[in-house]
């Protein structure tokens, strides 16, 4: 019970801080990351290939390129640095020109193509099979025993997601956070205000790209093993229903909506005896995810807990209700009775 | 030489059948100037009742009517209750895109609770129908190609040749102005779903026959090829939708011939983001198109 205990909220945390980083390109920068899970899966691919020792060690059941032994925090180092690479590149694909129905567009073929290169190419990460035995970070040289380092590694991503948490607030209501989400509303007004629109889009795109590879380098340490299985496109719909039911561009929300989704839908029913004909657990998740996010986009695109609006110091506590109030998800303008 | 010539071979019928998807999905956005990544979804429900009927010992071809009208409803009903609702309201391009995600996996979902997750295969007999040389098609790619040629010059005649299809046209490139004209948009647009609906189903049993074993995932992994050839091509515009076709299909096919079988997909995918970085309005495109879609 304590090792479930621990597992689930070791998850949670993981899972918050990769639904921070897609929430900071989605929800406060409006771009549609449906390649999301690629930024995870390089965090977690890196983290795997330095710390797995040379393939040869394998005698053939696994094979990958590189393989080395780094010590212990700078697997976690790397996942980050080719998180932000990665993303770094993919900006520059769809930041440029691109209106954001095409940046997903884009996005999601990219994930698909690195997704079907990874399956049919063994020789990269052991194609469908995916790597196993992950040395999980200091495991040997703690000597904690078996639940004692769960619950350390436990602690030690609740702080980093703690750490996380607080710099996404302090971001979302810094001047930065405030000039993407005026990007997000009007890119010609902010660009002809003198805001540099792109440059500002790429920095958001870079940081959650980076939560994204430390969420997997994590994830590879919780799990010891990463797969193909663990990088679908459904994983990035998932975090998209979180962020969405929890509220676009507000953190709370984030939190909220992988809690609810995430754990108590996803992690936690898996855990459970399972019930009905083989996998019919997995399905009843999944028709449940799809239809909580059509309902939250249909009844509170906002989500639970909606984007706050940045406060000015001095101004009086209770502001006049705006008439326009819109989110990532939700716009305010009615485009008339025409469709 | 036998590899080209195999190779075209799957390229024709592979575009053939994708031509007639991509035709329905840019009818769908042209009307709608929706994104709907649910229409392979759609497409494979049109295969599964197909696949269900004929196990009843029906013949395959009242089969297949079945499961094209299955999804056809299936497809107006979608277009009714949700997407044009969703229009109506002003909800964002990323939240209707996200909608149509959620219905997505959701139809996966409940095929999977019915029919299981197992693929389903109609188990046509397999016999090259045609051969010469190392170019052999199945009796489904000729069928494939057949039913291609046809749907497309019928969708042609409808759309230049008919009152209707002006109608339909003038919808596409201007909703309001249509109204103001008098053309009675509900009634026209109604057609309109209906007929990419038919479309959707008939490239879904021919993609369901021609894949030999399907499941509840072929549909999403369809609905991103289609996305490839209509954005390829020029989105909303019929002549793209062929041309975008044909290009995917001769581009991934061959590309896969010559180097790995496995990778038809990247080839089709990676194109795809390719055309959209570089020429974001595809092949084909209007000034009208180039405004509204490139930021």
């Amino acid at each position: 019970m304590s090792y479930y205990a621990s597992i689930l909220l070791t998850y949670f945390f993981i899972d918050v801080i990769a639904a921070l980083g897609l929430d900071i390109q989605v929800g406060l920068s409006g771009i549609l990351n449906f390649g999301f899970i690629l930024f995870q899966a390089a965090g977690a691919y890196t983290v795997a290939l330095v710390t797995l020792g040379p393939p040869s060690k394998w005698l053939g059941t696994q094979t990958y390129f590189a393989g080395w032994s780094l010590p212990f925090p700078l697997p976690l180092i790397l996942a980050i640095v080719v998180g932000v690479l990665l993303s770094f590149l993919a900006g520059l694909l769809v930041l440029r020109r691109l209106r954001s129905s095409y940046q997903a567009i884009v996005l999601l073929s990219l994930m698909l193509v690195c997704y079907d290169v990874v399956i049919s190419t063994r020789s990269l990460f052991n194609g469908t099979t995916g790597l196993g035995s992950i040395p999980p970070p200091l495991q040997s040289s703690l000597g904690l025993g078996f639940t004692g380092y769960q619950w350390a590694f436990t602690g030690f991503c609740g702080v980093i997601c703690i750490v996380v948490f607080l710099l996404m607030k302090r971001i979302y209501r810094s001047p930065f956070g405030r000039l993407l989400a005026a990007s997000r509303e009007g890119e010609e007004a902010a660009g002809s205000l003198g805001t540099n629109v792109f440059r500002l889009r790429m920095v958001s795109m870079m940081l959650g790209g980076g939560l994204g590879g430390l969420s997997g380098g994590l994830l590879v340490g919780a799990v010891a093993a990463w797969s193909p299985n663990s990088w679908s496109f459904f994983e990035t719909i998932i975090y998209f229903a979180a962020i969405t039911l929890g509220g676009v561009g507000n953190s709370y929300g984030t939190v909220l909506g992988v809690a609810v989704l995430q754990i108590g839908i996803m992690e936690g029913v898996t855990y459970l005896p399972q019930f009905g004909p083989p996998g019919f657990v997995d399905y009843l998740q999944q028709a449940i995810i799809g239809v909580a996010l059509i309902l939250v986009l249909w009844l509170r695109p906002q989500g639970i807990f909606p984007e706050r609006r940045p406060r000015l110091l001095g101004s009086p506590k209770r502001q006049p209700r705006l008439p326009s109030r819109s989110t990532a998800l939700s716009s305010s303008t009615v485009t008339g009775g025409v469709s | 030489m036998n590899l080209f010539l195999s190779a075209l071979a799957t390229a024709i019928a592979f575009s053939a059948y994708t031509a007639v998807g991509s035709l329905g999905f840019s009818l769908q956005y042209a009307t709608t100037n929706v994104l709907n990544l649910a229409y392979g979804d759609l497409m494979i429900i049109a295969g599964y009742i197909t696949f269900t009927v004929h196990n009843r010992g029906v013949n395959f071809f009242v089969a297949a009517v079945a499961g094209v009208l299955a999804t056809c409803v299936g497809s107006y009903l979608f277009s009714r209750w949700l997407l044009i609702p969703a229009v109506r309201r002003g909800m964002s391009q990323a939240a209707i895109i996200l909608l149509t995600l959620g219905v997505s996996i959701s139809v996966e979902a409940f095929i999977d609770m019915i029919w299981g997750a197992n693929a389903a295969s109609f188990g046509l007999p397999a016999n090259a129908f045609l051969r010469a040389g190392t170019f052999t098609w199945t009796s489904e790619d000729f069928a494939s190609v057949v039913s291609a040629v046809v749907l497309l010059a019928g969708t042609y005649v409808l759309l230049e040749k008919t009152a209707l299809g002006r109608s339909m046209r003038a919808i596409a490139s201007n909703k309001e102005l249509a109204m103001t004209c008098g053309i009675a948009t509900d009634r026209v647009m109604t057609i309109s779903w209906v007929v990419s609906g038919l479309l959707c189903g008939i490239a879904g049993v021919l993609l369901s026959a021609e894949t030999v074993s399907f499941n509840a995932v072929t549909g999403f992994t369809f609905t991103v090829v289609i996305v490839a050839a209509a954005f390829v091509g020029g989105i909303g515009q019929m002549g793209g939708a062929v041309l975008g076709a044909l290009v995917v299909g001769f581009v991934s096919q061959f590309a896969a011939a010559y180097s790995n079988p496995a990778y038809v997909d990247v080839f089709a995918f990676g194109l795809l983001a390719l055309v959209l970085v570089v020429r974001p309005t595809g092949i084909i495109s209007d000034v009208a198109s180039q405004r509204e879609l490139v930021a």
